[in-house]
């Protein structure tokens, strides 16, 4: 029986212009990479201010929720997936910050995972009503580092996936088949496209530090549930999902090392560890029942 | 300091089959095949319900077989690379000549007007970018080498992180060998009785807190213990939310709550009592001596029906009713809703009687767990988030120069897992000597 609370009109609405104007923002951000992709060069730290800006509101956005919810806002998908639309931008415009120009082409790649993201946070079946913590939740010490952790483990493969898309894109012009693209723009993406050694040394970075939280991840929630309910593990489909998801990984770390997986194999594990990062997030909540129903 | 291995390592060597076999079992191939079933069956397993894939599926001899065979092959992965670590951290081979300086993963050559001060000077440079730094001289008029080096730990990332997970494999196995996952539900003043472990839960007291006036939102249920073990005491305290009770590694914590309804049957007339029952949530009872029983759908403290199925509004008891029905000779009639004062009439084989909901009350149901492997799951924990640590945040760079006496320099560098960064390192080695040098 979830709690509602009730938020001040004023409150409500700064909340709710600052969640559109972000959008907004990030929207603005992803047209103005394709700008820089499609060979206007100039158009890249134009889009770079405008993801930036994006970033400053979304956190002004983050900080008028929490005040609105007088708690770190990440109960349901809604707040959770804010979270980490934040911590992907984040992550992303630091990277940037050391490779640009180069980089500015990931970001037309980023934005618009992000905004998939957005849409489904935006969509009506999440709530964004804001909620009281169940009082099972009320643990904050490791339950902030969990879901902290967590945040930037989603980042860093949300970035992961970025970069695997531009490769397998890359991989598609340079093919020969017969369905590759030939037109001016198509040459021009493709020779904007950064080299597979940028792609495969940044796809490394992102999932080293993914994958860092995510193991912090499942082991602050393990003593989080040991402190809250006298167990480390429960076999619940979260908890599997997410030991799934870090599985995936480990192959991809394990594969890269051995020099014998490269290209389209390497990028296979990426995206299979993407989608199980989102069946973790999302498929679990909605397809398997279990105590982590809650998001 | 090249690339290639020379033809001597490459050179077939004819392995006894059991050698071979632990060479395979401790493979990185091998390793990922397990990496991969396990992802493939874990993901599997939870499509089916929790209780079903705990016990026939995680808890099968062919899951946990994976999972020692995953242990078997990190640990002579581990054992076997831990000689090599050493080795390529303390006892880096130094280079002997500028040519193979040249063919390591990165490099670069300097040009200084004189070879005595060049030395001098990469030495600066070295230690002003934070490079531990070590000197070789090969002997009079021939060339100086340098060592420079940074993250020196990170060589044993991958090790510790695999210790880290073997410790963790080995604390989950000890506390399931050496522990166990029981329960049993009571309400005040009844126990719980576990004989293998010789132990009894007394339910001192079950006390209910509401979080607001209303009692919308789930209460606070806090119940008072008192444990003996073999008949001594040994242990008192409060079960809550978030808040187990544990001694000697053992730890008791509520599972969930439940109501039980007491209930009379009496005579329509007389009203004399004849039977009085306890229903425990979603539990039937059976009449002594007849063939009926009567079952408990829940009990609701603040009873409505929406949709057709009876819930309760809120936490608070301010309509309490007992949703039951009567087995008669095993076929179920239809679901009644007892509340207080509010008798119903019951037919049974031996006439009609008056069934009363005469009290209820709270009872919890306690899960009673033992897991001695708690110490050596923190302790690989930390380890291994310690050697992930190493493995991606100090990565080991090593770069080496050579002086030689014309003023020639040439710088190589080289990474662990990877090379990056060091581009960077030797363009602001160039760029400092150089400076110097104008
Ligand atoms: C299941 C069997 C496993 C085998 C056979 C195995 C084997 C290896 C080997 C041979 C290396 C190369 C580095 C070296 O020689 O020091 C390595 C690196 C590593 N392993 Fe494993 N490993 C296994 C499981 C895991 C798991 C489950 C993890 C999860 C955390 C893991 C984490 C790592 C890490 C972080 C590295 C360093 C990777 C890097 O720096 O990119 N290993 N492993």
């Amino acid at each position: 029986m979830p709690v509602f609370i009730e938020v001040p009109a004023t409150a409500l609405l700064v909340e709710r212009s600052l969640f559109i104007l972000a959008t907004v923002l990030f929207v603005l951000a992803a047209l103005s990479y394709f700008m820089n992709l499609a060979g206007k060069r100039e158009w890249g730290p134009f889009a770079s201010l405008l993801l930036h800006g994006a970033l400053f509101v979304q956190t002004a956005f983050l900080v008028t929720r929490g005040i609105n919810v007088n708690r770190v806002p990440f109960v349901g998908h809604f707040e959770f997936g804010n979270l980490f639309i934040w911590a992907s931008t984040l992550l992303y415009l630091w990277m940037e910050r050391r490779l640009r120009p180069v980089f500015y082409a990931v970001g037309a790649f980023l934005t618009p995972v992000v905004l998939v993201y957005l849409a489904y946070a935006h969509s009506g079946i999440v709530s964004a009503e804001h909620r009281e913590l169940p009082i099972v939740l009320r643990f904050p010490l490791w339950l902030n580092i969990h879901v902290s952790t967590s945040v930037f483990a989603y980042a860093g493969f949300s970035l992961a996936f970025a970069l695997g898309l531009i490769w397998l894109l890359r991989l598609w012009l340079t093919g020969a088949s017969k369905f590759v693209p030939k037109g001016n723009v198509w040459q021009t993406i493709k020779r904007e496209l950064p080299s597979g050694s940028v792609l495969e040394e940044n796809i490394y970075t992102s999932i080293a530090f993914g994958f860092f939280f995510q193991t912090a991840m499942i082991i602050s929630g393990a003593i989080w549930a040991d402190i809250s309910w006298g167990r480390f593990w429960g076999w619940d489909p979260k908890e599997m999902w997410s030991l799934i998801t870090w599985f995936v990984y480990a192959v991809y770390l394990h594969a890269r090392l051995t020099r014998q997986w490269q290209g389209p194999k390497v990028i296979l594990v990426v995206v299979i560890g993407w989608l199980a990062m989102m069946f973790t997030w999302i498929g679990v909540a909605w397809l398997l029942p279990g105590i982590h129903s809650f998001g | 300091m090249t690339k290639t291995k020379t033809d001597a390592t490459r050179q077939a060597v004819t392995l006894s089959p059991l050698v071979q076999i632990l060479v395979f079992l401790g493979s990185m191939r091998f390793g990922i095949a397990l990496l991969i079933a396990l992802s493939l069956l874990s993901a599997y397993a939870t499509f089916f319900p929790l209780a079903f894939a705990r016990e026939r599926i995680y808890g099968s001899w062919w899951f946990l077989g994976a999972m020692g065979l995953g242990a078997l092959n990190l640990s002579l992965c581990t054992g076997k690379s831990i000689g090599p670590r050493f080795r390529q951290a303390y006892k880096p081979s130094w280079p002997t000549t500028l040519a193979q300086l040249r063919q390591m993963p990165v490099s670069c050559t300097i040009k200084v007007s004189s070879g005595d001060v060049a030395a001098k000077k990469l030495t600066t440079a070295f230690k002003q970018l934070g490079l531990a730094t070590n000197r070789r001289d090969t002997g009079p008029g021939t060339a100086v080498f340098l060592r420079g080096e940074r993250g020196r730990l990170g060589y044993f990332g991958s090790i510790a992180t695999h210790i880290g997970i073997l410790l963790v494999l080995v604390g989950g196995m000890y506390g399931s060998l050496t522990g166990f996952d029981l329960g049993g539900s009571a309400r005040k003043g009844g126990s719980i009785d576990l004989p293998a472990q010789e132990l009894a839960i007394r339910v001192e007291d079950i006390r209910v807190t509401y979080n607001d006036p209303a009692g919308v939102v789930r209460p606070r249920v806090a119940s008072q213990l008192r444990i003996s073990q073999r008949g001594q005491e040994v242990a008192t305290g409060a079960v809550a939310i978030n808040e187990p009770l544990r001694f000697d590694g053992i730890t008791v914590y509520h599972s969930t709550f439940l109501w039980v309804a007491h209930v009379t049957l009496s005579h329509p007339e007389t009203g004399a009592v004849l039977h009085e029952l306890a229903l425990v949530d979603h539990e039937t009872v059976n009449l002594p001596g007849m063939p009926l029983a009567i079952g408990s759908a829940g009990f609701f403290p603040d009873f409505t029906v929406q949709d057709g199925r009876p819930l309760s509004r809120t936490y608070k008891t301010n309509r309490p009713a007992l949703v039951y029905r009567v087995v008669q000779e095993g076929r179920p009639l239809p679901l009644r809703v007892l509340e207080p004062d509010m008798p119903l009439e019951v037919t049974t084989p031996e006439g009609p009687m008056v069934i009363t909901l005469i009290g209820y009350e709270k009872a919890v149901s306690y899960s009673v767990s033992r897991n001695l492997g708690r110490p050596y799951l923190f302790a690989g924990a930390m380890i291994m988030l310690t050697g992930l640590f190493l493995s991606f945040f100090m990565a080991p760079q090593r770069i080496f120069a050579g002086v030689e006496a014309n003023g020639e320099i040439v710088v190589g560098g080289r990474g662990f897992v990877r090379h990056h960064g060091i581009e960077h390192i030797l363009a602001n080695i160039k760029s400092r000597v150089e400076g110097e040098e104008s």
